[in-house]
């Protein structure tokens, strides 16, 4: 499985460079094109980690054969949804990525929450299906085309209002399995059930599929459109990014932490990718290219990412038998093989030089920070809008960072399993592979913008290589006085930063020893483990700030309310449900139910009743047949 | 401590006057820039004190001393401090937090004792004292005193200082 | 039995007649009374102490509630069983803390297996003994309330060794990282045993113990010392002895206002507020110790007079300067809203609170509960004829600053008006030769004194010339019970020190 997962990644490389079609053998038409290679890429690293990571982790049984089935048919269809060049193709892998995926989350079928992640994912998932059924069929019934080229070709023949109708259906479609908000839902349900390597592919590879679909519509089918479509996918990424990052700090669980945090990331792709499709639609190409180019480095980042930091919470909640981050801590000492590789994933996703997540959010605020260009005022301001809330965003994401691995990591264990985690024959190789691509990405980034503007020239037709990249590692975005960076001399220099206090520590020590001592704790008997910072407490004041949005419910109880009372025990727990839950899907789910109990009356049970709805239904579709 | 003659309608209080004082802030100056590089950290701990000695001290910061033009701050942590400013009589509930203070902190370090509790002048050794707290820490200055004035611990601390240049500037010629 | 017939005195209750009205009345009860009598007592008197003290056979309980309308003092008398059936503070929810003590020092459960917390003994302590009561009784560890903090909270330690120059105290702020929803108060590092040294002792060694136990109350216990040794022994004050203690306590009470703004201004981070403050506190010391000897008024106080004479001339010059540079830093500080608005609303302790919890001083003052032992003129006489108690109703930070500005008005109002009245208080008022105290017979005495953070007990038992036993309650051992009650309600982590500055109690008068 990991030699074939290679093989992608090698085959991506090389058709990544030039575009050719071939194959049409009946239905099924396959292609590759520069864009499909680079979200093969990012599949091919992410299987390379699962396959190295898969065989420790599972313990060998019949559920992890059928998982492994599940696993390797989901890869299947994954590559079968990059490869697709025809609709019908397109459509049936996805479904099939999709089946796979829910049996995937399906691993313990016998826990209830597995049950309600898996049934939300392909509940979800079918919804957002039947959108992109309509979206697809609707463009392949104007353009006569089944085969996307050919779609792409006569894409100029649809009507506007169809044109209008085929994106939003594509982007709320899409939406559906990327992540966006408000139709993000199954994430955190779905990704805390399926085992850690298949949360990983979820996150890394099934929501960007979701992006990969978008741009194929966006980017190829459509490739023009009214200004609104990008501020549309603009308004949404947005969202996304900021709730995704608002709410993955109420999370104590991990997974939905990341989950959450794949939310939020996704966010910020469909944020470059709809000021992209601004900037093309307002004439400026080139801008239009970078920020492409930046949603792109975006998607390898993630994928790189989001799936170390998954497969390390596996580790972990093997080890210590948690997932609750207020019942770890400690856990750098125990295991320090997850721990590090797991600290460069959270200082790439928290968008902290030197590493790789910087860099792409770097290129997405050189891009939004020109939006003076576009001759309209209101988007302007828009797109400005976009990059404060990016930039509310970024802070959020390093505090809910600091929070993911500080408090897990560092500090005493606030539980026995924390206390008793080994990492004796737990696999770390995975993760180490991720945390080196990450590096990679860091520090090969101009190599990386070199070939994702390629990508991006294929995809759009603006070249950008040359006015991108100058000689010396040094990337210029937008302008030779606006802005430029050079992320390898950035690394360099702050690891070289890094090593002056240590030299200076070492030089003033002298000849005395140092001494090892207990922490400082204001001199108190003993320091417990409950008198550390928690995950919850850590993000307290976020909550606090944002109360109105999460109206969370409070209970807390103390041993007596009587002021003159004895001391004791004091319980306080709160319960944070998220706005889309609240005010979307419980009123879409009760008007569900209402018109089931409505159409349960047509259900008589009576075979007569039946009989005549057959007579009826025919004399309609006669008549309408007429008509 | 010095007694000089002064004014008797002098708002200072006995034991020291302002000649004194400057004098001593020259001294401090020049050995502190040899030894403690013209600041010296201060951490406070109270081992039971009635809490007037506490209040002297919170003086030294004040317009009227202001201690920090002479180099002297206090500081939270231990870890920072080199003097472990002392009072009280060595409660012995306090006997953790003040060994655990002193083993925080980096060497070269004092103590001064201040007031008349660390030195057994108030309170006996008993169940809940220990009376004096010489027996706990290593006590290099004592500012006797119920409670001593704010002048007068200005005065401790610069004998402090001058103690730590005892200590540390003749190889081997520790007292 | 009602507690207050007729002319809201404890006079009747104990049976003496009306024409001359007591200032303390006795009630010797069996335990069983207790109950019905404290049931009627706590609506309409102020419960002020509650202690053990030994009798001939085993412990007697001691009540004393104060009446603050005619502040006279009622004392019950009770024998003290080992385990009582109900805990007293089902009835008296303010004797809690008491209760504590009594479990800590005697060993007597509170009983109704309510748990205790920890108010005196260390838990380090090598053996779990009570620390008064005789033979080998050990203390069980199920009586102790537990100390333990559940689901999303954490407990944010601090202490016992906190900022520069504060007092060791231990302060465990329950919070979800930012609301404070409990804090665990120990001040047990500092207890000194100080009611346990006196016995056996002189008493003016023992007076000397008491002016230690809290140095920034010190007028204030020592004068209640003192006042409790004089009705034990029967014996006079000198009129002008009385007005210099008097001058003393007031000048104690501005001193410790104008520390509390001090605090105030360094925990509000008003360092220019905080520095005029501190300006002023070292003038009011200053004064002090010109007027009366000593910056924190040591060594003044003595059983049946005072030590020394009042420079007269320096402290009238002094409250005039005094009275200028407060009014003006007060009025600053009102005008500065940053300041203004971090006292507003912080730690809000409502009257029905402080009534609960039988607070005094400065602090019930704020809640709108008048508590001011200074306005009975059967006290004091004709000391504080025109006396004016200064009173707030919002109960919090403000409302106690505002309440401490009036006193210190009230203060230098007064302290003018016995400088300037006349009376020979530069003259040495020491107390005659001891002797008439040598070979005394068994008497006991109970002495108050209104204090800067509010009433100050004594009860004390002298037997020839020696302590036999003593019971201190400094205010600040009252009040200090209130402070989780004000740090819950609605205020975050910043508030912590505010909330404390305005409070300023002492450690030191808590772990005497």
């Amino acid at each position: 499985m990991a030699a074939a997962a290679g093989v992608a990644v090698i085959a991506s490389g090389q058709v990544g460079t030039l575009t050719l079609e071939r194959g049409v053998a009946g239905t099924l038409v396959l292609r590759t094109t520069s864009l499909a290679a680079l979200f093969m890429i990012a599949l091919g690293m992410v299987a390379v980690a699962i396959g190295l990571y898969a065989p420790r982790y599972h313990s060998p049984g019949p559920g992890t054969s059928a998982y492994q089935a599940a696993y390797t048919l989901a890869l299947v269809a994954s590559l079968g949804v990059l490869l697709a060049g025809s609709v019908t193709t397109f459509l049936v892998a996805w479904e099939a990525m999709t089946i796979a995926g829910y049996l995937m989350i399906l691993r313990h079928p016998v826990r209830v929450e597995a049950v309600r992640g898996g049934y939300l994912f392909l509940a979800l998932g079918e919804v957002g299906f039947m959108l992109v059924v309509g979206a697809l069929g609707l463009l392949a019934a104007k353009t006569g085309a089944l085969s996307f080229a050919e779609m792409a070709a006569r894409a100029h023949t649809v009507p506007a209002g169809y044109e209008d109708l085929v994106f939003v259906l594509a982007l709320m479609g899409f939406g559906f399995k990327a992540g966006i908000v408000p139709f993000h839902i199954w994430l955190p349900e779905a990704h805390p059930v399926a085992p850690a390597d298949g949360s990983g592919f979820l996150s890394g590879v099934v929501t960007k599929l979701g992006i990969y679909g978008f741009m194929v519509v966006a980017f190829e089918l459509l490739p023009r459109g009214p200004v609104w479509w990008g501020l549309l996918a603009l308004g949404l990424g947005s969202a996304s990014a900021l709730l995704g990052v608002l709410y993955s700090l109420m999370e104590r669980d991990w997974k939905r932490f990341l989950a959450f945090s794949t939310v939020e990331n996704i966010g910020i792709v469909v944020i470059a990718l709809g000021a992209s499709l601004t900037f093309f639609e307002s004439g400026l190409a080139a801008l239009g290219a970078l920020l492409l180019i930046a949603g792109l480095y975006q998607v390898l980042n993630h994928a790189a990412y989001k799936t170390l930091l998954f497969l390390g919470v596996g580790v972990v909640e093997h080890a210590a038998g948690t997932r609750d981050m207020d019942r770890l801590g400690g856990l750098a000492r125990r295991l320090p093989r997850t721990a590090v590789p797991m600290l460069v994933g959270s200082l790439g996703i928290a968008a902290l030089p030197p590493l790789n997540g910087f860099v792409s959010e770097w290129l997405i605020f050189q891009g939004l920070f020109q939006a003076f260009r576009i001759g309209s005022h209101l988007v302007a301001v828009l797109l400005v809008v976009a990059a404060a809330v990016l930039a509310l965003t970024g802070g959020l994401a390093v505090g809910a960072f600091a929070r993911s691995f500080g408090i897990p990591m560092l500090g005493m264990p606030r539980g026995g399993g924390a206390a008793a985690a080994v990492e004796k024959k737990q696999p770390w190789l995975g993760g180490a592979l991720l945390a080196g691509a990450c590096v990679v990405l860091a520090l090969g980034a101009p190599l990386v913008l070199f070939g994702l503007s390629r990508v991006a020239g294929t995809t759009s037709g603006e070249h950008l290589g040359s006015l991108l990249l100058v000689p010396g590692l040094t990337i210029i975005p937008a302008h030779v006085d606006f802005s430029s960076l050079a992320p390898t001399w950035l690394a360099v220099c702050l690891i070289a930063m890094l090593a002056v206090p240590v030299a200076i520590s070492r030089v003033g020590r002298g000849e005395e020893a140092g001494r090892v001592g207990q922490v400082w704790a204001g001199g108190m008997l003993s320091f417990r483990a409950r008198m550390q910072y928690t995950a919850t407490t850590f993000a307290n004041p976020v909550r606090v700030t944002f109360d109105r949005l999460y109206r969370p419910t409070v209970d807390v109880a103390r041993a007596s309310d009587d002021p003159a009372g004895q001391s004791g025990p004091v319980h306080y727990g709160f319960r944070v449900t998220p706005v889309f839950e609240r005010a979307l899907y419980r009123p879409a789910g009760r008007l569900l139910d209402r018109l089931g109990a409505a159409a349960n009356r047509l259900q008589s049970g009576n075979v007569n009743t039946y009989l005549l709805y057959v007579f009826v239904a025919i004399l309609i579709a006669y008549g309408a047949a007429l008509l | 401590m010095t007694t000089s003659g002064r004014d008797p309608g002098s708002p200072l209080p006995p034991n020291t006057a302002n000649g004194d004082l400057d004098a001593a802030a020259d001294q401090l100056r020049e050995r502190s820039r040899t030894v403690l590089r013209r600041s010296l950290h201060i951490r406070t701990v109270d081992t039971g004190s009635c809490g007037a000695c506490e209040s002297e001290i919170r003086l030294l910061s004040s317009p009227y001393y202001d201690f920090h033009r002479l180099g002297l701050f206090f500081t939270p942590s231990p870890r920072h401090a080199d003097c472990l400013l002392v009072t009280g009589p060595g409660c012995r509930a306090m006997d953790h937090a003040v060994l655990s203070a002193y083993e925080a902190m980096p060497a070269p370090k004092v103590v001064v004792a201040v007031g008349a509790c660390p030195l057994g002048g108030v309170f006996g050794a008993d169940r809940y004292t220990r009376g004096a707290i010489t027996g706990l820490v290593p006590v290099d200055v004592v500012v006797p005193g119920c409670p001593p004035s704010p002048l007068a611990l200005i005065h401790g601390l610069l004998l402090a200082l001058g103690r730590i240049e005892e200590r540390i500037s003749p190889p081997g010629g520790e007292q | 039995m009602t507690a207050r017939e007729h002319d809201g005195t404890f006079g009747q209750l104990a049976g003496e007649g009306t024409e001359r009205q007591p200032l303390v009345s006795d009630l010797h009860l069996p335990a069983a009374a207790v109950g019905d009598l404290v049931a009627q007592l706590a609506p309409v008197a102020r419960f002020a102490d509650m202690f053990a003290r030994p009798a001939e056979e085993g412990l007697e309980r001691v009540l004393v509630f104060t009446d603050d309308q005619s502040g006279g003092h009622l004392r019950l008398f009770c024998p003290l069983e080992e385990k009582f059936p109900v805990p007293l503070s089902l009835l008296l929810p303010a004797a809690y803390q008491e209760e504590c003590e009594l479990y800590e020092l005697w060993g007597v459960e509170p009983g109704g297996g309510k748990p205790v917390n920890r108010v005196i003994l260390p838990p380090s302590a090598e053996t779990e003994k009570p620390l008064r009561a005789p033979g080998g009784k050990r203390l069980s560890s199920e009586v102790r309330a537990p100390h333990v903090v559940q689901g999303e909270a954490i407990e944010f330690p601090w202490g016992p060794i906190r900022g520069a120059g504060q007092e060791s105290l231990y302060l465990g702020l329950v919070t979800t990282g930012e609301e404070l929803l409990d804090a665990y108060l120990a001040m047990f590092h500092k207890h000194r045993g100080v009611e346990h040294r006196m016995v056996g002792q002189t008493l003016a060694r023992a007076l000397f113990l008491a002016e230690r136990c809290e140095g920034l109350g010190a007028v204030g216990n020592a004068l209640a010392f003192a006042r409790a040794a004089e009705a034990a022994l029967g014996l006079g004050v000198e009129p002008a002895a009385e007005v210099t203690r008097c001058l003393a306590l007031e000048l104690e009470r501005v001193y410790n206002h104008v520390a509390s703004l001090a605090a105030l201004g360094a925990a509000t981070g008003l360092s220019v507020g905080q520095s005029e403050a501190e300006i002023l506190l070292e003038d009011c010391l200053r004064l002090n110790a010109r007027a009366l000897g000593h910056r924190y008024l040591f060594n003044l106080v003595e059983v049946g007079g005072v030590r020394r004479g009042v420079d007269l001339a320096a402290l009238d010059a002094g409250l005039d300067r005094l009275e200028a540079g407060y009014e003006s830093l007060v009025a600053k500080l009102l005008a500065t809203n940053s300041y203004v608005d971090r006292l507003e609303g912080a730690g809000t302790i409502t009257g029905e609170v402080a009534h609960r919890l039988a607070l005094v001083g400065p602090v019930a003052r704020a809640a709108g509960v008048g508590t001011d032992l200074r306005r009975s003129p059967q006290v004091w006489g004709t000391s504080y004829v025109g006396f004016e108690q200064a009173r707030e109703r919002a109960g919090d930070c403000l409302a106690r600053m505002l309440v401490g500005a009036a006193e210190v008005r009230e203060s230098v109002r007064l302290m003018r008006h016995w400088v300037r009245s006349g009376i020979p208080l530069q003259d040495d008022w020491s107390a005659p030769a001891p002797s008439p105290w040598e070979g005394g017979s068994p008497a006991a005495g109970l002495g108050w004194a209104e204090t800067c953070r509010g009433e100050a007990l004594v009860h004390l038992e002298v037997a020839g010339g020696q302590v036999t036993f003593a019971r201190l309650r400094p205010a600040a051992a009252r009040n200090w019970r209130a402070l989780d009650d004000a740090l819950r309600a609605r205020n975050v982590f910043t508030d912590v020190p505010i909330v404390e500055a305005s409070f300023w109690l002492t450690v030191a008068g808590f772990a005497r």
